[in-house]
């Protein structure tokens, strides 16, 4: 088992987790930052994170287990929101 | 929390104009023995107790200092968040004594439990999922786009929407045509077109990190692999937006709203003096301890850059009109003082409605694109109706710029508020603060 740790920063209104198709809770920490550390088994993982917040705004997110991380980043949209889209994760 | 982010969170209000209406200091007049001091704002207000939004905040103001901290929780249930705050003031001498309409510059331990739903909080499989794919099809596209641009005059046209496939194609007819005069280009030309090929159709995960993996030498092409920084899918709109709008399904909706229901109990202290029979006992000191209880109901609707957030509730509160009581020892014809601020009579707490709306406009558009700064601006009113008479209300427009780099963690404005109140009649009040910190959130 590894501890996966997902940090998210920038996100004025919410932000949601979904890995390997459920719902993770994730912790408004304030100042737009949210984030969650949970166990998983070793193999390969679909997340995704979906963000709300001001247009424009900038916001990224890193999803780590320790060895192996990565790293997003992005503004919102005119609509106030943004995605990383279904990215595949490799726990070791 | 880092040591930077700690600071940035930590709000200093530095400077406090009072401008029109009566005083609502407490300036001590040593003058005076056991005569009533001019009293502050008495009416205490629970709405917005939270008013900054998640994580630690320490406040100086004239009036005191207040720290607050909250922390918000998801959860999967139809009730999808919790949250969990407190916030406590002082006031300069370490005592409880100021009381204003605005909940933050007043004393006391306070606390705010809520629960609530969230329309945020869902899943959006459809969006992820064409999310997914239309970035993988936008990294193939700024592969191919690599290529095609070491063709020179040669390079094919491709079409702005045009899919992986597409773009392979034409790019891969141009390269055959033309190749690159360099030999090492040309190969490595033909190497990216030849792992692209068999996975345009349709790029899935595992066949972009494997061609990510092929080419971890090529600078050129490596820096778009998302192994070393993923761009957001709306970020890749910017680039292809026309295959974004192919592409990308099933997005949010700029409108969302969260409601929640809260207790807010406060733990207040204040000293006094008793009155019997109309003469108030000012050699005996009573200290009044009581927790006050109020329930909430928070309801925030996010629409694009605006957000609206209104909070009711009710109630206890509490009317605490201090006073400097002085002991005065005389010494043939010399006097000393020694004074305590107290309330003449013990505080009977009433039952009170409550309200706040807060209006924000945030980015607020009035720079342009270029800018380095990012202005918003808020609209806060909160009224408190006791229901024995009156009512006590504050408009408070606070302007802020916050650097583009950071707009959550750092911004510094301009807060003018106004003050009526009518129960009791302490007139109306102008201030003005100027203050640094987070980003401040509507009523949540």
């Amino acid at each position: 088992m590894a501890q996966v740790t997902v940090t998210i920063g920038g996100v004025s209104h919410s932000a949601v987790l979904t890995w390997n198709g459920k719902l993770t809770p994730l912790t408004n920490t304030g100042g737009g930052g949210f984030t969650t550390a949970f166990q998983s088994p070793p193999g390969t993982f679909v997340y995704s994170i979906v963000v709300f917040g001001s247009p424009s705004d900038p916001w990224t997110a890193k999803v780590t287990d320790g060895t192996n991380t990565n790293n997003h980043a992005g503004h919102m949209s005119p609509g106030g929101f943004d995605t990383t889209g279904d990215t595949q994760f490799q726990v070791s | 929390m880092t040591t930077t982010q700690a600071f940035l969170r930590f709000g200093v209000l530095a400077l406090c104009l009072a401008a029109g209406g009566q005083a609502q200091g407490q300036a001590q007049q040593p003058g005076q023995t056991q005569t009533p001091d001019q009293g502050a704002d008495p009416t205490q207000n629970f709405v917005s107790p939270l008013g900054l939004g998640t994580g630690a905040t320490l406040a100086v103001t004239s009036k005191g200092t207040s720290v607050s901290a909250a922390v918000e929780r998801q959860m999967i249930s139809p009730l999808n968040f919790w949250q969990v705050g407190v916030s406590g003031t002082a006031d300069k001498n370490g005592q409880v004594q100021v009381y204003s309409s605005s909940d933050k510059d007043a004393p006391g331990f306070k606390a705010k439990i809520g629960i609530g739903h969230s329309s945020f909080i869902k899943l959006r499989p459809l969006y992820t999922a064409t999310g997914g794919d239309f970035l993988r099809q936008a990294w193939c596209r700024d592969w191919v786009s690599v290529v095609n641009k070491t063709l020179g005059p040669a390079a094919a046209s491709v079409p702005p929407n045009a899919n992986c496939a597409d773009a392979v194609k034409k790019v891969g007819a141009a390269l055959e045509k033309s190749p690159p005069k360099d030999g090492k280009t040309a190969t490595l030309d033909k190497q990216v077109i030849s792992a692209l090929g068999p996975i345009a159709s349709t790029v899935k995960m595992d066949e972009q990190a494997t061609a990510c993996d092929s080419l971890k030498d090529q600078a050129a092409f490596f820096q778009f692999c998302p192994a070393k920084l993923a761009k957001s899918v709306e970020e890749q709109r910017k680039n292809y937006p026309a295959l974004y709008s192919e592409t990308v399904l099933g997005q949010p909706s700029p409108f969302q709203w969260k409601a929640l229901g809260s207790w807010a109990p406060t733990l207040t202290s204040v000293d006094y003096r008793a009155v019997q029979a109309g003469v108030p006992d000012l050699a005996d000191k009573h200290q009044w301890t009581h927790l006050l209880n109020t329930v909430l109901g928070d309801v925030a609707l996010y629409y694009g850059r605006l957000s609206f957030g209104v909070e009711g509730g009710f109630g206890q509160t509490v009317q605490v009109k201090t006073q400097n009581v002085c002991n005065t020892t005389t010494s043939g014809t010399y006097t000393a003082q020694q004074c305590d601020m107290a309330m003449i009579g013990q505080p009977n707490p009433k039952n009170s409605w409550m309200g706040s709306t807060t209006l924000e406009l945030n980015p607020l558009p009035v720079l342009g694109k270029g800018s380095l700064l990012s202005p918003g601006i808020q609209a806060v009113y909160s009224y408190v109706a006791p229901t024995s008479g009156g009512h006590s209300s504050e408009l408070a427009v606070p302007f802020y710029l916050a650097p583009n780099v950071a707009p959550m963690k750092f911004v510094f404005g301009v807060q003018p508020t106004w003050d009526w109140n009518t129960d009791p009649k302490v007139g109306n009040k102008f201030s003005a603060v100027l203050f640094v910190g987070a980003r401040p959130e509507v009523t949540k």
